[in-house]
């Protein structure tokens, strides 16, 4: 009887390659961005369905205002370009360069939330607040519901500068990072969207 | 994202550095176009809703390919796969749901100069039905 | 400060909630005695609470499950005993007010705290092994699954004893569902216990989708991946694109009811019919989320109790696939009725239609797997014999109602209660019950009583058949669903055979529970000493049952489908490595059990209104996710040489109970390994 000579078990390289957490932590991190782009469908074909519905009241053009929406715009594609820069730090094992580009983005994603949360206070104040009509409704549960995971995103990019300043870029702060910056770019994809479809459409 | 190599310091680092700022420029590019053309009014409004979508859509790529880093590279494969398939149930239930929503919307007749009044449909059978033609055409006369 | 809470939440004045909240308590207090008794309580916690073994959890949730369908079961019993008593003038026992409540429970039960657990359980025992890993991808968030699921369920149960559960059936329908209609507690019981299930859920699906593509064993392709976990696959991919529709859907009701807003009211340019098509855009996949795995079951208990291959398995992915993709294109056939054109209504009854033929394809490979087999009738394969057959019929009136204009008559009758039980219980509960008694041995290390397995399996087939066929007539009489009373004395009889059949199924759950207590009695007799008493032909086979917490020692290479099956017939199983090596695991945690903690805080504080204990568990679990973002240690090494020690006591057993030859004077097997 001749030695078998083919192997039986892997090695332990193979092991890790199989369940390599970063990779995996990675890959996971996406299939949540998909479900969440889900999430972020329903409330779009909502908001679209009701979007005529005004009830008489305030309508999106008497809202819109697109130069406003514009520098919004502005400030979250700057910080989705500084996030960039933020990762290449990451890439370099730049703990200076991360944490600089990481602040510069939380800036700007505050200027965003700022600027937005000035229009709902505005148009709370004239009386367009979502309880008024469907249409209302729909406008403010997908806006804000952006604006939260952007307010989540910065509480996060809070969390890790306390993490880098604590522990430098260590394997696992580098994950984190390199998922914030997955996070921080889906969240300007799901931005155009909004943009376009509700100021955009709702101003032609 | 995997981006580049292990150690993304010089070569790999500096066209890095170049794919966001490419991004970058062709995201401000499509973004100012839409604006410009619903600011200004330059197309016809079915026109402009068309450019808004497709620079939207053409938008949305360049944020695939230049921040997130998708291709069609091996090692973004499942990355890919995952977002191809998402992409097609968003736009089945969406597109499904729009097409059945305003199928709806057309069949309960909701006359436009009702369809204001807070919460009484009944106004919206006001008319008989022996004179459908009659109300459509008034109902257009009121839009 | 308690909200809306008062001591009037809870009712006092009617005898069968209040017997229902004491046998409740009472089973609970038992339990409690039953471990205090026995000095388990540092066990239970340190083995079972803060686990992230996929294994315990999974036997967890199924715990869950069963327990939950006793509560489900009770709910069927009480509408069977109701419809059969109400007719002609009777009233019956139960007012509208509490009627409306249980069959709204029993929906939300069976489907969100019965199936999903079940099928989830399952798929965490069996999946890892089946792959060749050790755990999931995320151990910690697995636990935080199961917890979330478990608050889901405990706030359904504490609906019973404080405030009043929804009345608006399962699904949850404005205007009923809107403050205006339901103005008390029980639609935001049902919100908040799906939401934070639902989280779990989500999370779940994500888990394993990465699992399953990321951490098989070498050599195992996508296509040597058995069958059932492509099912899990394929259910991972649903529950991640169909349960934040879901989510998105009860969160918008949640703002109509919370902040006032306008999405489905009826006025203020609110539209009610946009609930009923998100809705069911996540409701239709989510019933292939419940099929899927039982389909997986009956694929794998079908090719091992034929002692053969399973008949074309290119075909069965295929179609699982078909299935995954296509249950996002048929939602609309749960509303034809609606109102939307012919056009709109033909093309979703053509998708269902087509929806069918991927299932057909499914039975007949099972028939053909089969077909020339030797065919072994345990429990596992009565099961899935007397899901062949039944589900069939079921799935048939499912294609009869997918024609339009056959719906617009049969929509809301008794008829597609029947097509839904037809398909449900045969199809989804016997797979998980078949999956329980082919997995149970693997879990804990002896068989289950197979004569009381036999009892149950019949009793259930038969108490089926009598309670749900008249349920077909009834619904072609024209009998609407969900009726409280005003029962049209010619339905009667058929009502009482129906109730009657929920009698024999009740027998079977006894039978069930017979079987758990008979098979722990004599487990010393059937203990499974090799780690495969079925002959089976997936790895977890492999294994010893139970298997030790990492489950493989060394990974297996992989080069064939039913990779154990092929390993036997080389003769390479129950081959020892010549060298052991450390292995990386996760630590228990007690992080997973205190988020669902104050996940239960925050659900009853946000049914009741009390904003203060909302705000409160919202920020620990806050605090307990970035704490534990924050901690390094969450994983150990096992040496290598813990792990030869208890390999060896296994292959001392294994030699003890002549599995494999006893071991000459030191040393093991011939390793053939090479060097590493």
């Amino acid at each position: 009887m001749s030695v078998e000579v083919a192997r039986h078990f892997a090695t332990p390289l193979e092991e890790r390659a199989r369940s390599d957490a970063v990779a995996n932590a990675a890959y996971g991190f996406w299939i949540y961005i998909m479900s969440d782009c889900v999430l972020f469908a329903a409330l779009f074909a909502t908001f679209i369905v009701l979007s005529r519905n005004y009830a008489g009241g305030p309508t999106g053009k008497n809202l819109i205002d697109l130069p406003y929406t514009f520098a919004e715009t502005m400030l979250l594609l700057c910080s989705s370009l500084s996030c960039g820069l933020a990762t290449l730090g990451v890439n370099r094992h730049s703990a200076r360069q991360a944490a600089l580009w990481l602040i510069v983005t939380f800036l700007l994603g505050l200027g965003f939330i700022g600027m937005e949360v000035n229009e709902f206070r505005h148009m709370v104040l004239i009386g367009a607040d979502p309880e008024r009509s469907g249409f209302l409704s729909g406008f403010f549960t997908l806006v804000a519901t952006h604006g939260a995971h952007v307010g989540a995103g910065l509480i996060w990019m809070a969390v890790m500068l306390a993490q880098i300043a604590a522990k430098g870029l260590t394997v696992r702060v580098r994950s984190r990072l390199l998922r914030l910056g997955m996070f921080w770019h889906f969240l300007d994809i799901i931005w155009v969207g909004v943009f376009t479809l509700v100021y955009l459409r709702g101003a032609i | 994202m995997k981006q580049g190599a292990p150690d993304a310091g010089g070569e790999a680092g500096r066209s890095g550095l170049a794919r966001y700022l490419t991004g970058f420029t062709l995201a401000v590019v499509l973004t100012v176009i839409p604006f410009a053309l619903v600011i200004d009014r330059m197309l016809a409004p079915a026109a402009t809703l068309a450019a808004i979508l497709a620079a939207a859509l053409a938008q949305i790529l360049v944020h695939l390919r230049y921040f997130l880093h998708l291709d069609r590279s091996a090692a973004e494969r499942w990355n890919l796969a995952a977002v191809l398939f998402t992409a097609a149930i968003v736009t089945v239930l969406t597109s499904g749901a729009i097409w059945i929503m305003f199928n709806l919307h057309a069949r309960t007749m909701e006359r436009p100069a009702t369809a204001m009044m807070a919460g009484s449909p009944k106004r919206a059978m006001r008319t008989t039905p022996a004179r459908p033609a009659q109300d459509a055409a008034a109902a257009l006369r009121r839009a | 400060m308690l909200g809306k809470l008062t001591l009037a939440a809870i009712p006092y004045h009617n005898p069968i909630i209040m017997g229902a909240v004491g046998f409740a308590l009472a089973a609970a207090a038992a339990v409690s005695g039953l471990i205090t008794y026995y000095g388990k309580w540092r066990y239970l916690w340190n083995e079972w609470l803060t686990s992230v073994d996929h294994k315990k959890i999974g036997i967890m949730y199924v715990i869950l499950a069963l327990v939950m369908l006793l509560r489900g079961f009770a709910d069927a019993i009480m509408m069977r005993s109701q419809q059969a008593l109400a007719y002609g003038s009777s009233r019956g026992y139960l007012p509208p007010h509490h009627f409306d409540q249980v069959f709204t429970a029993h929906g939300t039960i069976m489907i969100f705290f019965m199936a999903m657990p079940f099928l989830v359980g399952l798929m965490n025992i069996a999946v890892p092994q089946q792959i060749g890993a050790r755990d999931v991808a995320f151990p910690f968030m697995n636990s935080v699954s199961l917890w979330l699921t478990a608050v889901g369920a405990m706030l359904v149960m504490v609906s019973l004893g404080i405030g009043d559960f929804s009345r608006a059936g399962w699904p949850g329908y404005p205007p009923l569902s809107e403050l205006r209609y339901s103005p008390d507690s029980g639609v935001d019981y049902w919100i908040w216990a799906i939401q934070l299930s639902g989280i779990g859920t989500l999370m779940t699906g994500i888990n394993f989708l990465v699992t399953i593509l990321k951490m098989r064993a070498p050599g195992m392709t996508l296509m040597r991946m058995p069958v059932f976990t492509w099912t899990a696959l394929c259910t991972s991919i649903l529950i991640v694109l169909a349960f934040p529709i879901l989510t998105a859907t009860l969160a918008l009701l949640t703002l109509d009811r919370y902040l006032g807003m306008h999405f489905f009211t009826a006025g203020h340019g609110g539209n009610l019919m946009m609930y009923t098509n998100l809705f069911w855009m996540w409701g239709h996949p989510e019933v292939y989320i419940l099929i899927l795995p039982a389909f997986g079951v009956f694929s794998e208990v079908v090719a091992t109790f034929s002692g053969k291959r399973l008949f074309g398995y290119s075909m069965m992915v295929y179609a699982t696939i078909a299935i995954t993709f296509l249950s996002f294109t048929v939602w609309l056939h749960h509303f034809f009725t609606m109102g939307a054109s012919a056009n709109v209504n033909a093309f979703f009854g053509i998708t269902t239609m087509v929806i069918a033929i991927p299932t057909g394809v499914k039975i007949f490979n099972w028939l053909f797997t089969m077909y020339r087999g030797r065919v072994r009738f345990t429990t596992p394969m009565l099961w899935t014999l007397g899901f062949i057959v039944t589900f069939t019929i079921g799935g048939m009136s499912g294609v009869l109602l997918a024609v339009p204009p056959a719906d617009f008559v049969l929509h809301n009758s008794e008829l597609v209660v029947a097509h839904f039980h037809n398909v449900l219980i045969p199809g989804s509960l016997f797979g998980y019950f078949a999956g329980y008694a082919y997995w149970f041995p693997k879990a804990f290390g002896f068989r289950l009583d197979e004569r009381w397995g036999r009892r149950a399996f019949w009793a259930w087939l038969v108490g089926f058949y009598v309670a749900f066929m008249p349920l077909y007539i009834l619904g072609l009489m024209g009998m609407p669903r969900r009726m409280d009373y005003d029962i049209n004395p010619a339905w009667h009889p058929y009502l009482e055979i129906a109730a009657l059949g929920a009698a024999i199924i009740a027998l079977g759950i006894a039978c069930q529970i017979a079987q758990l207590v008979a098979s722990f009695r004599k487990r010393a007799a059937t203990r499974d000493l090799s780690g495969d008493p079925w002959d089976g032909r997936t790895l977890e086979w492999s294994l010893p049952s139970p298997p030790p917490f990492y489950n493989f020692a060394r990974i297996p290479i992989v080069r064939d489908r039913d990779a154990f099956a092929d390993i036997k017939q080389r003769g390479a199983a129950y081959r020892r490595p010549a060298r052991y090596h450390d292995i990386h695991m996760p630590k228990n945690t007690a992080a997973g059990f205190l988020i669902g903690a104050f996940a239960l805080l925050f659900g009853f504080a946000m049914v009741w209104h009390i904003w203060w204990l909302a705000a409160s568990g919202a920020f620990a679990i806050l605090v307990l996710v970035v704490a534990r973002a924050t901690r390094e240690d969450t994983d150990y090494i096992v040496p290598a040489a813990e792990i030869e020690r208890i390999e060896t006591l296994r292959y001392r057993r294994l030699a003890a109970a002549g599995i494999i030859p006893a071991e000459p004077q030191g040393g093991g097997l011939p390793a053939f390994e090479p060097a590493e």
